[in-house]
């Protein structure tokens, strides 16, 4: 829901104003809105930012800037409990300026090392295996030798490389390939030494980097440039577990508080920025800003407990314009949360308006649950949205995403009861189950009644939270609008239902009386835009019938696995390729019913009253 | 005849709704892409508007079941 907020003033001393908006920083439920200076004479005027605090920003933005580079250079601390210093931030940014420069030190060796000991490595493998070619060649004194690394995905540019230097050498070259990582293939080439310049300009030409062999090494034997390689890589690699080492020591000692000091710079920067949208008077400052309505005793008990009669808190009486410009802070229950994701695609919506979370986290996984229908593959979905949503614990939106597979898994197992599928036609074929409701294999045309039934309830329902939208911001002509659109529909489908007799035909003159005058009205009122959005609505519900089209392809699917594994002979092969076809139909299950479902919560039920163009509510908060 | 006739109709009433779907998801498909390479937050609304031209082979399919079982 989208919790209901008020705006409220806060009058103090200037005196006070810092202790103030440390206060509001700490109680974090205040969207601040810069003060209007609309219409005020010249005593009210915007806070200046005063030298000292210019000067203090410019402090704070270094300390921000150093420790976010340093908290870079560390690896996380063994402990990950948060730092509670109490010291002052700026004797603490001395102590950081004393370690700042061991700490760069060492983090430069540590890259410098890691880069020596990889380019040793993909030496050593590369000549090793070059060290039979060079013996062929009986020694290197009149060859070149040259080095390149490819990319193993395109290894074909060897081959096309190899032809241009045959015809450049006149085949006096040897070339050896050698993969160094899982991406990489090294290639060392030796040419005739009159030839290795144009082969280099070849290289140019074709923008390939040629790999420089340690320039210590250039001059040396072969064999003796491995094994001098070698040496020097198990030097290097000793050293860097040393430096690495100490940095972990210096991470676990500093991390915590060099956190600690990043999180206060940014705190006491957020305050001094805030400065800014703030108003003041000769001797008052005045904050104004929204917070949600339930809060407001919270800030106004601690405003008075911190600064009595000093300071006051009070609630600006609006008008429905002004209430309309209110921040959008949107809170559901925990179970519902997950489904604010589908929110995010969507630019927010208006203050006052319905939030659509709750609905979503009920039609969502319905709709997904009646197309899929499986209890087989809602508990395979089920379990793999828990398995991969405590692997992906720390990425919000992606955790918020397997907690609705969760729930589409668990939709998917009701309705498998009530059709009886259990991985299509097993459950049935073993006497497990039987359709509760009715069988999607058998009762297609059923299945596509229900189905636009759906469709007709879902879309109505939207017109009426439309109505009750525009109801709620008192714009009566809209409001009245919406509830003669949805009028016009149902008039509309219960005369469809009677031209297949499924009403008593005593109900259709009335009722198409009331359809041609709503439809008389509605054209006056909107025009052809009226006759388009009644069209849409008759469209949007003739779209549901998805709901049959992919739920039909999806226990056909898991048929034709069974049919197919039967068919086999084997028990073995036979259970192997059914599982195969099910599991690529449980893949197919992923994307498409999520998809469909997606689209007819967005397009066919949004679409008829969801409003955008709120603002996000940004509280100040640490 | 009849049948033959029925299923020739239930086959073009599918087959050419697909087309449709096809050609307007391609050039969706690729305009969509254009616009997530400059703003990758837009991916759910590109895979919205990817979905939105299946209703015509949805409601085809609908169509061809009904003239079949008709």
């Amino acid at each position: 829901m989208i919790k209901k907020m008020t705006k409220l003033q806060i009058i103090g001393p200037k005196t006070q104003l810092d202790e103030c908006i440390a206060t509001l920083h700490e109680l974090s439920v205040l969207h601040i809105e810069p003060v209007s200076l609309k219409g005020a004479d010249d005593t009210i005027t915007h806070i200046p930012i005063e030298d000292e605090k210019l000067a203090k920003k410019t402090v704070l933005d270094e300390i921000q800037e150093k420790t976010k580079n340093l908290l870079f250079m560390l690896s996380a601390p063994s402990d990950p409990s948060a730092y509670e210093g109490s010291e002052n931030l700026e004797d603490v940014a001395i102590e950081i300026e004393y370690i700042d420069e061991k700490i760069n030190t060492l983090f430069l060796e540590k890259e410098d090392l890691e880069e020596e000991v990889q380019h040793l490595k993909d030496y050593e493998t590369l000549l090793t295996g070059f060290v039979p070619i060079a013996s062929e060649l009986g020694g290197l004194k009149n060859y070149d030798i040259m080095g390149l690394t490819v990319e193993t995905k395109r290894t074909n540019v060897i081959r096309l490389l190899e032809k241009e230097i045959d015809k450049i050498t006149e085949s006096q070259y040897e070339i050896h390939t050698s993969p160094l990582n899982e991406s990489t293939t090294g290639v060392v080439l030796a040419v005739a030494l009159k030839n290795a310049a144009n082969v280099r300009r070849l290289f140019f030409g074709e923008g390939i980097q040629e790999l420089k062999l340690p320039t210590e090494y250039e001059e040396q034997p072969l064999a003796q440039a491995i094994e001098g390689m070698a040496m020097r890589e198990t030097e290097a690699s000793h050293r860097l577990v040393k430096v690495k080492d100490t940095l972990n020591t210096i991470s676990n000692e500093w991390s915590r508080k060099l956190e600690w000091a990043n999180r206060q710079a940014k705190n006491e920067l957020e305050e001094i920025a805030a400065l800014r949208q703030f108003a003041q008077t000769r001797y008052c400052f005045i904050i104004e800003g929204w917070i949600p309505i339930d809060s407001f005793d919270k800030v106004k008990k601690e405003m008075n407990r911190k600064y009595g009669d000093q300071v006051l808190v009070k609630e600006f009486e609006l008008s429905q314009d002004e209430v309309s410009k209110a921040p959008v802070h949107i809170h559901n229950a925990k179970w519902i949360r997950p489904f604010e994701v589908f929110l995010k695609a969507l630019p927010t919506p208006k203050y006052g308006s319905v939030d659509p979370t709750p609905l979503i986290a009920f039609f969502f996984p319905a709709f997904f649950g009646i197309i899929v229908g499986d209890i087989g593959y809602g508990v395979i979905i089920g379990l793999l949205g828990l398995f991969m949503r405590y692997k992906l614990r720390d990425k919000e939106v992606l955790r918020d995403l397997m907690s609705v597979f969760v729930a589409c898994g668990v939709s998917a197992v009701f309705f498998g009861f009530l059709f009886g599928e259990l991985f299509g036609t097993l459950g049935e074929d073993l006497n497990l189950l039987h359709p509760i409701w009715f069988d999607r294999l058998k009762a297609i045309k059923s299945f596509l009644v229900i189905s636009l039934g759906i469709g007709a309830g879902h879309v109505l329902f939207g017109i009426l939270i439309g109505f009750y939208n525009k109801l709620k911001q008192k714009h009566m002509k809209e409001a009245a609008v919406k509830l003669l659109f949805f009028f016009l529909t149902l008039s509309f489908l219960v005369l469809m239902l009677a031209l297949f007799k499924q009403v008593p035909g005593a109900v259709v003159s009335p009722v198409f009386i009331v359809f041609i005058s709503i439809f008389i009205v509605l054209t006056i009122l909107e025009g052809v835009l009226g006759v388009v959005e009644f069209i849409e609505s008759i469209s949007n519900i003739l779209s549901y019938v998805r709901i049959m089209a992919i739920g039909a392809s999806s226990v056909i699917l898991a048929l034709v696995a069974n049919k197919v594994g039967e068919s086999m002979g084997n028990v073995v092969i036979g259970i192997t390729v059914a599982a195969l076809i099910h599991i690529m139909n449980i893949i197919i299950s992923l994307m498409s019913p999520t998809i469909q479902s997606m689209r007819l919560q967005y397009v066919e039920f949004l679409g008829k009253f969801y409003e955008d163009g709120g603002k996000p509510y940004t509280p100040f908060k640490k | 005849m009849e049948i033959a006739l029925k299923a020739f109709a239930a086959a073009l009433a599918v087959a050419i709704p697909a087309l449709a779907t096809a050609w307007a998801q391609s050039k969706i498909g690729s305009a969509g892409l254009g616009a997530l390479a400059e703003r990758p937050e837009l991916r759910g609304v590109v895979i919205i508007l990817v979905a939105i031209p299946e209703t015509m082979v949805i409601i085809g399919f609908a169509v061809a079941y009904l003239i079949i079982a008709s």
